[in-house]
Parts: C-alpha cells; structure tokens; sequence
C-alpha cells in the first residue's frame, strides 16, 4: 500500500534520480546551515580549484537571500527568524547547476524580476559595472543584505533562469537557476 | 597605542585574520569574510586606523590577501578603504596591497580593481603563488 503522504516525495526523489547530488536542503536558512553546507562545497576538491571557489559563492549568495528575503520565516529556539526556502547543487558533465527557491509577496515579485532581467542583459563588464554602480550608492541603506548578491550570482555563473508560481493572493514561489560552467 | 589582534576563524562563521601592528604600521587583513555583523567588524578596523593616524606621522601599509567574502563583507571592506583614502587626502602616508592567486583566477583581483575604482584610493596588486591544494 503506498501511503499518499509520501508519494510527492518520492516523485520528487525519482526526479533527481540521474542527478549527481552534492546538497539538497529545504528549510530555515539559519547561520548554522549556511555556514556548515557552505564549508562542506568548500571542502570538495574541484578541478580547477577555483570553479569550487565560484560555486561556493554563488551558493553563499543564493542562501544569503533566502535567509534574509524569504517571505516564508520560521523562528527557531534562538529567537531569531530566518527565512526558509530551498537549494538544490548539483552536478551534471558540463557545469554545476544551483537551483534556489522561496516565497516571496507577489508585490516586489515584478521588481525582483525586472532587476533579474536587467542582469541576464549584461555582460560581464557590465554587471562589474552595475556591481560597483550598487555597492557605492546604496551603501549602508540595507546594513545586512549586499543587495548586490543577484549581481554576484550573475558574475560568476551563466545567465539567471527564472520561474515564477503564484501560490495565493499574497504569495509567489520564485526559484532562480545558475549553472556555473566547468 | 595597542595592537590590534583578531585570529582568523572558520567556525559559524569566517572571520578573517587581523593583524594591526602600532608599532611598524605594518597591517594585514588575510582569509575568509562572512560575518555575522560586517559593518562592525571592518569599522573596529578602520576606528583603529584612524587613533593611529592620530599620533605623530606615521606610515600605514595595509595587505589584504582574502580569498572569500561575501557581498555584505564586500560593501563593509569598501567603507574601510573610503575612510583610508579620507586619511591618504589628508596627507597621511598609505600604502595598500591587494594580493591576488595565480595562476588563472582573475576573479580576486577584478574585485580588487573594483575597490580601487570605488575607493579612489590607489591600490597595488600583487600576485601570489597558490599553495597547492591538500
């Protein structure tokens, strides 16, 4: 007898089947998780070394964002409220594919993707240039997000790939896909 | 003036390793930056900057030799490189070193351009050998 409860998961499993797996999260992006799933893509040997050095900043970005900008939060026994969300890294024969996704309010959703478009038009000089356009004028107006993490992303993969699912009235599920190049 | 002694640290966080020496104002900022609170981090720096400048003439060198940090560390590194250039346009005598890997990752060192461009602050950079990996 299958039991409902767990058909979505393993759908869900069986979908990554072929997928060489190297984290899959789903939950609150505390400073713990971050840091330990972070450490553990640092720690992984790549050839060339600093194609793990790329993949572990997008991925470092990505979480950041869903930490911080997540509609969805859970407040853990610290008090503090960390947003929840999911990454999924994996491998595949020509890149390093990173998918983060989150809720976030349909009301900044146009934003997020309009900057998000902005971006994938640039090339890499000219997201340097957006990088260094963001850092110096919005400097301190966000003390903890770098409000500069998508452009980060963008740097150091190929173009964003956006999806975008209402949920409800208030919500939207957005997911952003980068694959970082071998 | 006392030193300033912060130990690099991978635990929850990364701190990166800072050594500010009053004496020879010989200063380095090497590691890993991802921190829990950047601003205040990289302001302690720059505060102890500005008390050493307060004394007679002195000469500043700063290396920086970062292998990672994040774009909150970034702006906060950014704010510490504007307030060195503030004491440079002063006429205190500041010399900053940006070090990059070789071989074949131009990525530190093009954020090392970057800060030069929105610092205004001139900035060398100076290649390095990459230990190999363990």
């Amino acid at each position: 007898m299958e039991n409902p409860k767990y058909e979505n998961l393993v759908d869900f499993y069986s979908s990554l089947r072929n997928r060489d797996i190297i984290v899959y999260y789903k939950g609150p992006f505390d400073e713990i998780i971050l840091s330990e799933i972070g450490t553990k893509i640092r720690n992984k040997v790549f050839d060339p070394p600093k194609i793990g050095n790329r993949l572990f900043s997008v991925f470092m970005e990505l979480a950041q964002n869903i930490a911080l900008y997540s509609a969805e939060k859970n407040q853990l026994e610290t008090g503090v409220k960390w947003g929840v969300g999911t990454i999924a890294v994996y491998e595949t024969q020509t890149c390093y594919t990173l998918i983060s996704g989150n809720l976030i309010k349909n009301d900044v959703l146009d934003q997020i993707v309009a900057k998000c478009e902005e971006i994938n038009m640039l090339d890499h000089e000219g997201l340097r240039a957006m990088k260094r356009e963001y850092r110096s004028s919005i400097i301190k107006a966000d003390h903890k997000g770098g409000n500069i993490g998508l452009i980060q992303v963008a740097l150091k993969s190929d173009s964003l790939e956006l999806d975008t699912k209402e949920v409800d009235q208030e919500h939207s599920f957005f997911t952003i896909s980068v694959n970082v190049l071998k | 003036m006392r030193n300033l002694f912060i130990e690099g640290s991978r635990d929850t966080y990364f701190t990166p390793q800072v050594e500010l020496n009053a004496k020879t104002g010989i200063c380095s900022i090497t590691g890993e930056s991802y921190l829990e609170e950047p601003f205040e981090f990289y302001e302690k720096i720059s505060a102890w900057f500005s008390e050493f400048f307060n004394e007679d003439d002195k000469n500043l060198q700063l290396d920086l030799k970062l292998t990672y940090f994040n774009t909150s560390s970034s702006r906060a590194i950014l704010e510490m490189l504007r307030v060195l250039k503030d004491h440079k346009d002063e006429g205190k005598d500041v010399t900053v070193n940006w070090y990059y890997p070789d071989p074949d990752d131009e990525e530190i060192l093009m954020e090392g351009e970057d800060f030069m461009e929105e610092s205004g602050l001139e900035i060398n950079m100076i290649e390095y050998e990459m230990e190999e990996e363990m």
